[in-house]
């Protein structure tokens, strides 16, 4: 059982107040990996909702060639013009520092969240949050509770 | 178009960003800090806004098209503060207060979305003009309502509800009353998907009086 610091109890207090997650389900989670199946819009969103929940580490494989034309949330008005990768990885990697980000592709067997079907570029924010929220709440539980995902 | 977005935690968030993104001036309304207990789900802070006012906060992540106010809506407030909006969406932690925003945006002709979020599940109310109110189904606030800091919530599920919120709230914003006098219900995530209902008008409801 992993020990929790000050800081993670607050964190995920609210995790570990819900039946199923609990402070084990939360360790499990902070052990845990996955991919996220696309780098559009709506795997932004997800991969957001991975790192925050302590989802231990998260890849984000999708195309990355592009530069960011006109940067939507969660990449910020600086980013345009730079490269995906390191808009997205500087948009994600600051936010939790229980959880390693990488921007690429995953170890296979790790367990893929996806979303490629809704991953446009211009697709609206209202839906990239209600598919990707959508998609990483099921799959949080599942990693929470053990049973892979 | 302008919104007033009541919350700014994990349902507001995600609401008053997706308005915006949809084109509508967004005022946010909070009189809360951001808290460490608050970033398992409120993807729009990082720890550079620990104890900064969130709406503000929100405000400021979202740019041009938001305003943010330190200040929680009320009965005495509700005039100045969404006077100006044209659609009102809720994402607040309290019963009373969706109750208020619901009876403001009736009696003004306001459309309206009052979303909710604790543990695997969650709705989101839309009304709108004639349509099944917000107390058409509900009646009156409970006085026990449990709130995320009692009984817990998903991360991720504020995410999926706000996001929901936020499609019908500019649903209505374009004028499509299709959705209006309905509730989007997702009752545990754990044993099901959401379902969609039609409410019908409660009879002796305050609305029809």
């Amino acid at each position: 059982m992993t020990a929790f610091t000050g800081d993670q109890v607050r964190r995920y207090s609210r995790h570990v107040l819900l039946p199923d997650v609990g402070g084990t389900g939360q360790a499990r989670l902070l052990r845990a990996s996955a991919v996220v199946d696309g780098s559009g819009t709506t795997g932004r969103i997800a991969a957001l909702f991975l790192v925050a929940a302590g989802v231990g580490t998260v890849f984000v494989d999708g195309p990355l060639e592009a530069t960011v034309r006109a940067a939507r949330f969660p990449l910020g008005p600086g980013d345009t013009g730079r490269g995906l990768a390191e808009a997205l990885a500087g948009a994600l990697g600051g936010l939790n520092p229980d959880v390693r980000v990488v921007i690429g592709p995953a170890p296979a067997g790790t367990p893929r969240v996806r979303v490629d079907a809704d991953d446009a570029d211009d697709l609206p924010l209202a839906q990239a949050f209600a598919r990707g929220g959508a998609a990483t709440s099921a799959f949080v539980h599942r990693l929470a509770v053990g049973e892979g995902a | 178009m302008r919104a007033c977005v009541v919350g700014a935690g994990g349902l507001g968030g995600p609401m008053a960003i997706a308005l915006a993104d949809g084109g509508v001036e967004v005022t946010v309304l909070d009189g809360d800090v951001v808290e460490l207990s608050n970033l398992h789900r409120q993807v729009h802070f990082t720890m550079a806004d620990l104890g900064a006012p969130k709406a503000t906060a929100l405000a400021g992540r979202i740019g041009a098209r938001a305003r943010g106010l330190v200040e929680r809506f009320t009965a005495d407030r509700a005039d100045a503060l969404a006077g100006d909006a044209d659609l009102l969406v809720d994402g607040s932690d309290d019963p009373a207060t969706k109750f208020l925003v619901a009876d403001w945006a009736r009696a003004r002709g306001r459309p309206y979305a009052i979303a909710a979020a604790l543990r695997y599940g969650g709705n989101v109310f839309t009304g709108a003009g004639d349509a099944a109110c917000y107390r058409c189904l509900f009646e009156e606030p409970p006085d026990d309502a449990p709130t995320c800091g009692d009984a817990g919530v998903l991360g991720p599920l504020v995410g999926w509800i706000g996001g929901v919120a936020a499609e019908r709230a500019l649903r209505l914003a374009a004028g499509d009353a299709t959705v209006a006098g309905r509730i989007w219900v997702l009752d545990d995530l754990r044993r099901g998907g959401p379902r969609e209902l039609a409410i019908t008008r409660r009879p002796g409801c305050r609305c029809g009086s």
